[in-house]
């Protein structure tokens, strides 16, 4: 990891544990129950929020030590053209095939959100659910693919089939050998 | 004498027909996981956990340890003929393993995986049958304080070694640790970060935490790495000699306690007991120079090592209920969820658990042997089948997973977002393994922490003064010194100096 994303990396851990720590501070202590005041329920998860900020900071610390480490090699090797895909710098970019990964991640986490999250249990069988959602995946997935091996409605086919045995079988094998109600 | 019986108990029961045939399918599918590249043995836990749910507990025991230690066997396969590791445990066979594949030596070199990996549960299974007692024993003597610095060593060990950094695996302890805690408090059942919501008074269930870090994430990681050519190499035959193993007979002997005793470790896993066990033959080895280029001796001791490192992490889940691994850590939930209460009292209560779990490991063992000689080439298939096909088919046995533990669709929800929070952290260098371990050890932390303080009227003193409480809270001390500079160079400059 380079430097800067360190230091964007410990200020998000920092926020994020002293939002713990504020959070947990204000949790009820019980006195009203007159608990012993080592057992209130906040206690350990003030503990962790400040452990969080604590170790958040020396990662911030060391990444600026390392910025210092780094910042001399720039300089001994200031004529050099830097390197593709280098992240040390402020504002780099991110190289193509990482872009690239990213965007077929994002789509892959829209298909399955959808899926998910605004189609289960909203009417629909879950085997017919299931199989659309499997055939979709695989087709965006697959489309060049199959575009440049000039086999696009043998791969629908194929992939239809596949959906539709994998989604009734794990239908099947949840509803009926697990007892499960689906959604 | 009473462990015998307890044993041959368990493997009576084992010899069932059912039994048997839950064995081999629960292994041949472990296997397949293994072999897939980015099915980790911990994903193939979670899922089945929630299979098995119905089962009666010994059997989906059974089926649980039988997936694990397939998986991990199975990796050995991808890593030896395509150069990589089907899970991170068998990273080191690949360094060796596929040196000897491209000399056209694939068969040989998965005879010598199954022959380490055989060898290696076999030895890890002996220990802890003998171990396992005898830690329960001397964990009775153990009170809050004790448990609280296991439960802390076990998240930083996690951290300091899974990782590129520890700092950054430490900070995803502590938010497992932290995320264990929504949800009711277990002394007071006071609601704490529940925002009102009753779907979160329960809190976040583990199961669909685990599918979500190990499961939706991974199906995220795997559709954003670039597509990998699966061309196995040709297979020659996979028969084990036993000329290999009379002739690294030490290093079996070596890497099977290294596997143990990293196991045996909280929060360090089968990856690191590979390397270790790699590491360590590698400098005794009299053909070190062998090593990265076709090793026996290197290849048989990483896959010892790791499979090794599999009983040895079940000693510390049943005798302390603090696991040693990721993949652990899901089984000892799986044991929850079944009704079993690992930890010392275990050996009290009900001994013949343990040595069910010493027999079902055992069994298992034995399944991959049958499957390492009989199923090589027919396994290979599963590498053509697309990513893009099993990814979705993967998810929705996620969902389905998630939601069956309690038929709650909020727990899908938890799957969700905790397999989104884990993608992007994975992808920023935070490891996801600490997490895991802080989220089942953060209530051993919270209520040791809380109770420890109430028995010393808030002072921290017997966190440090009982000998073990000393010990461990050292350990944690050296972890944290040795992340800073200064440390490291003083050590340095003493070493140089002696």
């Amino acid at each position: 990891m380079s430097t800067r994303a360190d230091r964007i990396d410990a200020a998000i851990w920092a926020v994020a544990g002293a939002v713990i720590l504020v959070a947990s501070w204000r949790i009820d202590r019980l006195e009203n129950l007159g608990i012993n005041p080592w057992s209130i329920p906040g206690l350990t998860p003030i503990v962790v929020g400040g452990l969080m900020i604590a170790v958040a900071a020396v990662l911030g610390l060391r990444s600026g030590q390392n910025e210092a480490a780094v910042d001399a090699a720039d300089e001994a090797a200031a004529a050099s053209v830097a390197a593709p895909g280098d992240e040390s710098g402020a504002g780099a970019a991110l190289p193509g095939g990482e872009l690239q990964g990213l965007r077929a991640a994002l789509v892959a986490c829209v298909i399955c959100f959808a899926f998910a999250a605004l189609s289960l249990g909203r009417g629909l069988p879950f085997a017919v659910d299931a199989a659309v959602f499997i055939m979709v995946f695989t087709a965006v997935f697959s489309w060049r693919e199959w575009r440049a091996q000039a086999r696009l409605p043998a791969g629908l086919l194929t992939t239809a089939v596949i959906a539709i045995v994998a989604a009734s079988f794990i239908a099947w094998l949840f509803e009926s050998i697990f007892l499960v109600r689906l959604p | 004498m009473d462990g015998l019986n307890y044993l041959g108990n368990a493997l009576l029961h084992l010899a069932g027909p059912w039994q048997i045939a839950l064995a081999l399918g629960s292994t041949l599918i472990g296997i397949l996981i293994g072999l897939l590249p980015g099915l980790s043995a911990t994903l193939g836990i979670a899922l089945f956990t929630t299979l098995t749910v119905k089962m009666a507990p010994t059997d989906a025991i059974l089926v649980l340890v039988c997936v694990y230690v397939g998986a991990i066997y199975g990796g050995s396969r991808t890593a030896i003929l395509l150069n990589i590791p089907g899970t991170a445990a068998n990273a080191a066979s690949c360094l060796d393993g596929n040196v000897l594949a491209r000399q056209g030596k694939a068969g040989r070199a998965m005879g010598i995986a199954t022959t380490g990996s055989v060898a290696g549960s076999l030895f890890g299974v002996v220990c802890l049958a003998a171990f396992t007692p005898v830690l329960a024993e001397t964990a009775l003597q153990f009170g809050a304080f004790e448990f609280f610095w296991l439960a802390m060593v076990g998240v930083m060990m996690s951290g300091a070694l899974t990782g590129s950094s520890p700092l950054r695996g430490w900070l995803m302890g502590l938010a497992g640790i932290f995320t264990a805690m929504i949800g009711l408090d277990p002394i007071h059942a006071h609601e704490r970060f529940t925002f009102g919501q009753n779907a979160m008074t329960g809190g976040i269930s583990l199961i669909p935490a685990l599918v979500g870090a190990f499961g939706f994430a991974e199906v995220l990681t795997v559709m954003g790495d670039p597509k990998m050519k699966t061309v196995p190499a040709s297979v020659d035959s996979v028969i084990p000699r036993l000329a290999d193993i009379i002739r690294y007979r030490w290093t079996i002997l070596r890497s099977g306690l290294i596997g143990v005793f990293v196991g045996i470790l909280p929060g360090v896993g089968e990856d690191m007991a590979s390397w270790s066990s790699y590491a360590a033959a590698k400098r005794l080895s009299k053909e070190r120079a062998q090593f990265g280029k076709g090793s026996v001796d290197g290849l048989i001791a990483a896959e010892t090592g790791d499979n090794a490192a599999i009983p040895g992490g079940l000693i510390p889940v049943l005798a302390l209920a603090i696991p040693g691994s990721a993949p652990s850590a899901v089984l000892m939930a799986a044991m929850i969820i079944h009704g079993a209460q690992p930890g010392p009292m275990l050996m009290v209560t009900d001994p013949q658990y343990v040595y069910n779990v010493v027999g079902i490991t055992l069994v298992a063992t034995l399944s991959i042997l049958i499957f390492g000689l009989i199923m090589v080439r027919p396994m290979l298939h599963i590498l053509r089948v697309p990513r893009e096909i099993i990814m979705p088919i993967i998810f929705v046995l996620c969902v389905l997973g998630s939601y069956s533990i309690a038929q709650r669709i909020f727990d899908v929800w938890v799957m969700l977002v905790v397999g989104v929070l884990c993608f992007l952290l994975r992808r920023r260098g935070f490891p996801v393994a600490p997490f895991v371990l802080g989220l089942v050890l953060g209530d051993i932390v919270d209520k040791s922490l809380r109770r420890g303080l109430v028995l010393s009227d808030g002072s921290l003193m017997p966190f440090f003064t009982r000998p073990i409480s000393a010990f461990l809270a050292v350990v944690v001390l050296i972890m944290l010194l040795a992340q800073f500079p200064a440390v490291q160079r003083m050590v340095a400059s003493l070493l140089r100096k002696q």
